[in-house]
């Protein structure tokens, strides 16, 4: 856990691109939101080891995730369910519904759709907001934190040293 | 390039997914029994077990080896047994998350074998329907020996006695009230007062004044007497009434000895009725059970049923909350629809301890209005250790949810019973010792119930009814009548709704029990009745003595009224003769 935390903090204050880290936090909230086990998350999974994306942020995101989609489950169901009973939508789920992969992919799932759907939608405000956070903290919460007396001692902590010694 | 790709996450990410895979093919085995094992149990709501599973992949299929699924409502027995069971899945299919089975076979279909140690679940599931519990409907014995009249009047109101004691306190009341109501009436002072005007009138009536000065004051009397008389006559109208009434009442009383004697005579008594209904007693219980049983497995299934059909219903429909992270799987037009699980056909081999049988099964699945054909099964056999054939058909039909319609057709030809238990109850221990028996049955359930019928011919039957060395003459007229039995027939029928079916049953054992018993329960009845009777009218001259002299009470009251306006005429006549 410390080596994790350790790793987190290196990768917000290394010279890591802050787009690798907000990827990571937008491919950990489809993961997050979403079932574990959907074929989607394959992929994203695959995404996230293969593209540069900072894998410490994405193992956190992941479990941040999977605790606000408990809270907005009932919201996921509702909004699957609205889109998957849309009149207008019904001739393409029906051709969905006839492929085997989309079956596979369990897309007429409320809970699937509706979170696949919030988090495909959010993923580039997402994006967005937390690059300008994370450069945002690096332009001017960095200093001022490493000023702090707390910090100061916490250089001198287990944590402060495994990271020390992962980052040389 | 080299700066947006991570080659080693491509690495990293083939070894995650062989793990995985790997995972799966080590542990599959295991996983999917233990699924099944768990699923199963919370369904049955008793212990559902496998002995052995293997998955193949090439091609898809899996065989399960000694498959066990306990009997809720008897733990130490499982209800179904099966030895092997072998499918072959749709690959294909399954990748659209359907499993349809072409084929199955099961081996070894075993029904109520005993376990070696309890199949119960201490917890039980949600997950289980919940299924009617209903008390056990019983057939009791009917009375074969006299009752004691004592014990029996010990424990019965008579309404002899009831009404008696009715009329008595009326009576009672009455007399109280009239008595009253004669200080109110002209007395034997208010008979001396006029005694004594007349005397004056009669002393100054003397010459022509004197006769005419008292006319008018003796016809004023003499008006004032009769309305006396008239107030006095009026009531001794209405008790005469009162008395008529309770006369007839008391009437009544002295009828009601000979109604409570038939009342008696009929609950108690050993009536052709209750003796001789005798296949009720024999044959009632056991198709009562059977009837419940099957009763209580379709109750489980229903639920299902219904939920499964629910869910297909109107998709503009809103679906009920789903549990928490699970969702609801909406439904749209295929192609080619077909239910999420379907076993298109099973050959099925089931072990009887009548033989074995064989048959086969089709259509098995829950959602029959996707597949649009209903489940159905036929089952034969030949040549079986107790009986010639055997063949059963029958449908199970919700193609349309609303108007489910299951059928069953059963023919058992020669099947040879052998030291059978009729009534398992010491004080009428019946056994068919032996016998040979054509079954048939036909039921129908749907909508508006159950109705179904059967026939059972017995052929070369020796009934044997083990007399105790206290039975009575009836116990052993009966004994008797059934040793001569060599044939007979049973007809069975279970009509209405699930819950209230009436149940009938009869049998040409009945006639022949009427008929051995015709004399000796005429002669155990008169018996009876005549004993009942003595002791019934001990009770009732105890207890309330002789209720038509109750009347009587009034005799006093009447007496004066009589008196009274015997004087009171006197008087008039008296005055008269002024």
């Amino acid at each position: 856990m410390i080596r994790l935390l350790a790793k987190l903090l290196k990768a917000l204050n290394s010279e890591t691109e802050p787009g690798q880290i907000s990827l990571g936090i937008c491919l950990a909230m489809i993961v997050g939101f979403t079932p574990l086990f959907s074929l989607h998350n394959l992929l994203v999974v695959l995404l996230a080891l293969v593209l540069r994306v900072n894998l410490s942020m994405f193992i956190v995101g992941w479990g941040v995730f999977s605790g606000i989609a408990y809270l907005l489950d009932p919201m996921f169901h509702a909004l699957g369910l609205a889109v998957l009973q849309s009149s207008a939508l019904e001739s393409l789920w029906i051709v969905f519904y006839n492929m085997t992969l989309f079956r596979l992919a369990h897309f007429n799932n409320t809970i699937v759709m509706g979170s696949l759907l919030v988090s495909l939608v959010l993923f580039v405000p997402v994006y967005i907001t937390a690059n300008r956070l994370i450069r945002a903290y690096r332009d001017s919460v960095l200093a001022w934190v490493r000023r702090l007396r707390i910090v100061e001692l916490l250089k001198t902590s287990r944590l402060f040293q495994t990271y020390q010694a992962l980052s040389s | 390039m080299k700066k947006i790709i991570r080659w080693p996450g491509l690495i990293a990410f083939v070894v995650l997914v062989g793990g995985l895979a790997g995972f799966w093919l080590l542990f599959a085995d295991a996983i999917v029994k233990g699924m099944i094992e768990r699923r199963g149990t919370a369904m049955v709501g008793a212990k559902v077990e496998i002995a052995g599973l293997d998955l193949s992949l090439m091609p898809a299929g899996m065989k399960i080896r000694g498959l066990a699924v306990t009997d809720p409502d008897n733990p130490m027995t499982n209800a179904v047994e099966i030895g092997e069971m072998v499918m072959m899945v749709d690959s294909g299919r399954l990748l659209r998350r359907k499993l349809i089975i072409d084929e199955m076979g099961i081996e070894g279909l075993r029904f109520g074998t005993a376990r070696s140690y309890s199949g119960a679940v201490k917890k039980r599931t949600a997950d289980r329907p919940k299924v009617s519990e209903k008390p056990a409907k019983t057939f009791d014995l009917p009375a074969f020996d006299m009752p004691n009249p004592k014990e029996v009047l010990e424990k019965e109101d008579l309404e002899t006695i009831r009404l008696a004691n009715e009329l008595k306190a009326d009576i009672e009341t009455a007399k109280a009230q009239w008595e009253t109501r004669l200080q109110e009436l002209p007395d034997q002072q208010t008979f001396e007062d006029y005694k004594t005007r007349i005397r004056k009138v009669k002393s100054g009536a003397r010459g022509l004044t004197g006769l005419l000065g008292t006319a008018g004051e003796a016809a004023a009397l003499s008006k004032e007497i009769k309305a006396d008389l008239d107030r006095i006559k009026a009531a001794k109208a209405a008790l005469e009434t009162d008395r008529a009434s309770f006369e007839k009442r008391a009437r009544q009383v002295a009828q009601a000895p000979a109604k409570d004697l038939k009342h008696l005579v009929e609950k108690y008594g050993l009536s052709s009725g209750g003796v001789a209904n005798i296949s009720r007693l024999l044959f009632g219980e056991k198709i009562y059970a059977w009837v419940t049983t099957a009763q209580k497995w379709y109750q489980r299934v229903q639920p299902y049923v219904a939920k499964v059909t629910a869910s297909s219903g109107d998709k503009k429909e809103k679906p009920a909350p789903p549990e928490r992270g699970k969702g609801v799987d909406i439904r749209f037009r295929e192609a080619n629809p077909l239910p999420d699980f379907l076993v298109r056909k099973i050959h099925a081999q089931a072990v009887l301890d009548m033989g074995d049988i064989g048959g086969a099964i089709e259509n098995l699945t829950l959602e029959q209005h996707i597949l649009g054909a209903p489940t159905t099964f036929a089952f034969t056999g030949k040549d079986l250790k107790q009986a010639a054939s055997v063949a059963a058909k029958g449908a199970i039909n919700f193609v349309s949810p609303q108007k489910p319609v299951h059928t069953v057709d059963l023919s058992v030809d020669r099947y040879a019973f052998s030291n059978a238990v009729l009534v398992d109850d010491p004080s009428f221990p019946l056994a068919l010792k032996s016998g040979l028996a054509d079954l048939s049955v036909r039921g129908r359930l749907d909508n508006s119930g159950i109705n179904a019928s059967g026939t059972l011919n017995t052929k070369k039957a020796s009934l044997s009814l083990d007399m105790g060395k206290d039975a009575g003459p009836v116990k052993t007229a009966i004994a008797s009548a059934l040793a001569d039995i060599r044939a007979f027939d049973v007809r069975a029928s279970a009509i209405g709704p699930l819950e209230e079916m009436d149940i009938k049953v009869s049998s040409s054992i009945d006639e022949a029990i009427k008929t051995a018993l015709a004399n000796q329960l005429k002669a155990e009845t008169d018996r009876f009745e005549t004993a009942l009777k003595t002791t019934m009218e001990e009770k009732i001259q105890a207890a309330v003595g002789t209720p038509d002299q109750y009347p009587a009470a009034l005799d006093g009251i009447e007496k004066e009224l009589a008196g009274r306006l015997n004087l009171g005429e006197s008087l008039l006549t008296d005055l008269g003769k002024r």
